[in-house]
């Protein structure tokens, strides 16, 4: 066995440079025009999903007593730790209606504290599994004026309030709901519901 | 030199940037974010993203990386109890770790060469090398210079580095990327106690404030008192009457102290770091008697100031400057020199740094271009003879090189990406080589990636090769080298399958080995390594993970066409890791199987076998207990598995079983 894999692998310089030749000889006709006409890149997921929340922000109003005067947006971000370094450098140089923006990571309960926005992972996009999931979550903001958002499909009927969906070419959309908004004491702007899907999932028919 | 680089480099234009191979952007927004910032919402749903895969963002650059890369997280090493760096590496496929409970050896791509230092997969922290300029020595065991508690994540690159990193990333790199402020995020406190009986405690401050300044401190004193009882093997026994001695007590001490901390804000960091080992040393190590003392006190410190910018638009401009520091002192009364104490001693001090700029254009192409340099100012080791009062050897030297290196990154098409790069390494000791590297990554379909890889790489002769002590120098003695041809293929069937095979090619040439003949260091040995890995990774939803591989590899001299000392050809390993009860117990096992290997036979005269062994580790890990506390319990060794790993003075056994519980908590 091992004289066979002996006689494959001292093959393989050869191969190697064979199949080099040969990706590079069939390639050729494709590279010139390939450099004219780049589809248009499709934009990583986590980065555009900072965007939305940032955007999310301007148009919600908080309760005047858990946002005061000149205090910073707080933004709790439970498992994708892409996501929540899109947000630390927007962070630092965005204001939204001239407030600052802080970014907490959300690893338990403690974290809540103070937070304005709260996105939750969906397990395949946390990258770690230790970080709290929205079941454990939800319980713990509900009626705090926490504007939640995750991304996954019984999101709002755990009682989310904003749920991103990837739609048609990759494309992003959001679901509300707006008895959780209502619940929680959030009032959220025309022009934001305008563009969502209002989704009202009643508890009592276990959907929508 | 050959004759064909220089035209090689002109041709393909050329260098490094694993650090591009992971993308460890920390401040600096993506290119979607800057270029999407201003977007109103209708305008953003109307922006094309990717579809959400379970991999993140650095594993989704891997891909695209010029070179086969594992990375193992934070959660991997908490969930798995690995204590140190070498049980991550023996982890990782076609790797194994060959110990002599003083100093640990990688073994990668199939062997280590017994006898030598830990010289030839060269060990990063944050990108920065952490080999000493003597010995070239990469730590992985307790003298490792960070807690395994403050790491992020580990990224072991196989096949040769040089390309990027120079000297002494002969078979690899391990790049260790510790944590940040805000993975801490207040204070944690760590207790490990085991049974051996070992002791960890380590305190650890860390934030980021609304500022956006990072900051960490962290402290770990760590004392262990290995195996008390060490059982001597026969044959040593036989060596010489003062060796006599059946057991070996309390021989096995270990002491580790370290500190880390790092602060960063915006674009600029500074980072330091320091660790002192103290290790009793088996009397089989250097064959000493049982009842004089053996030690060895290693310490390493760095400092380093970072800067990273975009000074223009698709810019990133890198500056770093650093500080390295090492120190051994060993005391010794071996029987090579007739039982005479010896305290061998090694001091250095370097300054490095380097300047790199990578521009990218039109988004498919992107072009890095820099330079390092080092600075030795001192690197002094030699014997003293505590006995008579004075110095069997006192080597003082100073040496310094400088290493332009250039790469570039050019994306046809969406599947199909080229990468080009190469370094020029000059030192002022005599050694210049160039060193290119070639990467073909195809994506033949959306769930196929394949790499098609060429890389060179050399190891320039450490001090102590090239001024063995007492010794003759050999002033023809020059860097050894290794090329390498690999074929990568990963192929992902749906969301949560995923199987990875190497096949790789190597030539390792004129390597340095000591000649009785000319009683010096000559280049001599030329090894042949081919094999291939492959092993399927499991992720479930349910919180399962599965992760697996086998190898079948070989490496021969070829001179003798034998198959050289420490060079298992068969290397299997299996990790699953799932959850018990919901999200808050996890039970992980790790299997790992390493096949035969020869020892050197260089004391006896006589080659032995180590034979096979299985071993077997178990970890137990509540995460969120009581909201503050995270509990483990580790059982190593849990079939108490007994082992002999080769050494240049014969062999030496593994560790028996044990029980580590570790607590952490956070505040």
């Amino acid at each position: 066995m091992f004289r066979a894999l002996s006689t494959t692998c001292s093959g393989v310089r050869r191969i190697l440079v064979r199949c080099l030749i040969v990706a590079l000889a069939t390639m050729a006709p494709v590279w010139v025009p390939s450099l004219r006409a780049q589809s248009a890149p499709a934009y990583a997921s986590e980065a555009v999903r900072a965007l939305f929340l940032i955007n999310f922000l301007g148009f919600t109003d908080w309760p005047a007593d858990t946002l005061p005067q000149n205090t910073p947006y707080v933004i709790g971000v439970a498992g994708s730790r892409a996501l929540e370094e899109e947000l630390l450098a927007l962070a630092e140089k965005r204001l939204v209606r001239d407030r600052r923006i802080r970014v907490v990571r959300v690893k338990n309960s403690r974290d809540l504290a103070g937070c304005h926005l709260l996105y939750v992972s969906p397990f395949f996009a946390s990258g770690d599994e230790n970080s709290p999931t929205a079941g454990e979550l939800l319980p713990l903001v509900r009626r705090q004026s926490v504007l939640t958002v995750s991304s996954s499909s019984t999101f709002l009927q755990e009682g989310g309030i904003v749920n991103l969906v990837a739609g048609d070419q990759g494309r992003l959309h959001f679901e509300i709901s707006t008895n959780n908004a209502k619940e929680a004491g959030l009032v959220l702007s025309s022009r934001l519901l305008a563009l969502a899907r209002i989704v009202n999932p009643s508890p009592a028919d276990g959907g929508r | 030199m050959h004759a064909y680089q220089p035209l090689l480099l002109m041709a393909v234009a050329v260098a490094p940037v694993f650090a591009q191979a992971v993308d460890h952007s920390g401040g600096v927004p993506s290119r979607e974010v800057s270029e999407l910032a201003d977007l109103s919402l209708e305008e953003l749903m109307q922006v094309p993203v990717e579809s959400v895969s379970g991999v993140s963002k650095y594993q989704q650059s891997i891909r695209r990386a010029p070179a086969g890369v594992m990375v193992f997280t934070a959660a991997d090493i908490r969930n798995y109890g690995w204590s140190t760096l070498s049980d991550v590496l023996r982890a990782a496929p076609g790797m194994h770790v060959r110990s002599d409970r003083f100093y640990d050896y990688v073994g990668t791509r199939g062997f280590t060469r017994v006898g030598d230092f830990n010289a030839r997969t060269l060990i990063l922290l944050n990108g920065h090398r952490l080999d000493d300029p003597i010995y070239q020595q990469g730590a992985i065991g307790t003298d490792f210079i960070l807690d395994m508690d403050l790491v992020d994540r580990i990224e072991v690159i196989s096949g040769p580095g040089s390309p990027v990193y120079g000297s002494n990333a002969f078979y690899g790199a391990v790049n260790v990327i510790p944590k940040t402020g805000r993975d801490i995020s207040g204070a944690e406190l760590g207790f490990t106690a085991g049974t051996e009986p070992s002791l960890k405690v380590r305190a650890t401050v860390g934030d980021r404030t609304d500022d956006g300044v990072d900051y960490l401190v962290s402290a770990t004193e760590w004392w262990s008192r290995g195996e008390d009882d060490f059982k001597l093997p026969a044959s040593w026994r036989a060596v010489h009457p003062m060796l006599q001695g059946q057991v070996a007590k309390d021989r096995d001490d270990m002491h580790h102290q370290s500190v880390f901390t790092r602060v960063a804000w915006r674009g600029l960091s500074a980072e330091a770091a320091y660790v002192r080992r103290k290790k009793d040393v088996l009397p089989p190590v250097y064959l000493t008697p049982t009842d004089t003392t053996s030690r060895g006190i290693d310490e390493r410190a760095y400092a380093i100031l970072r800067a990273t910018g975009e000074p223009v638009p698709d810019a990133t401009f890198n500056a770093k400057i650093a500080v390295d520091v090492y120190s051994y002192e060993g005391l010794f009364t071996p029987w090579q020199t007739g039982f005479i104490t010896v305290s061998p001693y090694a001091d250095s001090f370097s300054l490095n740094s380097e300047v790199s700029w990578r521009q990218t254009f039109a988004e498919v192409q992107s072009f890095g271009i820099g330079v390092e340099y080092q600075e030795n100012l001192r690197q002094d080791y030699g014997v003293d003879l505590p006995t008579f009062g004075m110095a069997s050897s006192a080597i003082r030297e100073s040496s310094r090189y400088i290493s332009p290196f250039v790469q570039l990154d050019w994306e046809f098409t969406p599947n199909v990406r080229v990468s080009a790069g190469g370094r020029y390494d000059y030192y002022n000791t005599g050694d210049e080589r160039f060193t290119p590297r070639l990467g073909l990554i195809l994506d033949p379909t959306p769930s196929t990636t394949i790499k098609l890889l060429y890389g060179e790489a050399f190891r320039v002769p450490n001090v102590s090769e090239r001024f063995p002590g007492t010794y003759p120098s050999n002033p023809d003695l020059e860097a050894e080298t290794n090329r390498s041809f690999e074929f990568v293929a990963e192929q992902r069937l749906g969301p949560i399958w995923r199987i990875e095979s190497h096949l790789y090619h190597m030539v390792s040439s004129d390597l340095i080995v000591f000649d009785p003949a000319i009683n010096t260091y000559r280049n001599a040995d030329r090894y042949v390594t081919q094999g291939f890995d492959i092993g399927p990774s499991a992720y479930f939803p349910s919180g399962l993970q599965l992760r697996g591989s086998v190898t079948i590899q070989e490496t021969r001299d070829d001179s003798t066409d034998r198959i050289v000392a420490d060079a298992p050809r068969t290397l299997a390993k299996l990790h699953v890791s799932t959850p018990v009860v919901e999200k808050w117990l996890r039970a992980s096992v790790e299997v790992l199987y390493v096949g035969n290997r020869k020892d050197s036979g260089d004391v006896f005269g006589v080659v032995r076998h180590t034979g096979d062994y299985v071993t077997g580790n178990f970890t137990l890990r509540a995460s969120r207990v009581w909201h503050r506390w995270d509990l483990a319990l580790s059982i190593y060794n849990v079939a108490d598995a007994r082992w002999s790993d080769p050494k240049d003075s014969g062999q030496i056994s593994s560790p028996p079983r044990s029980a580590v519980l570790r607590a952490t908590l956070d505040f």
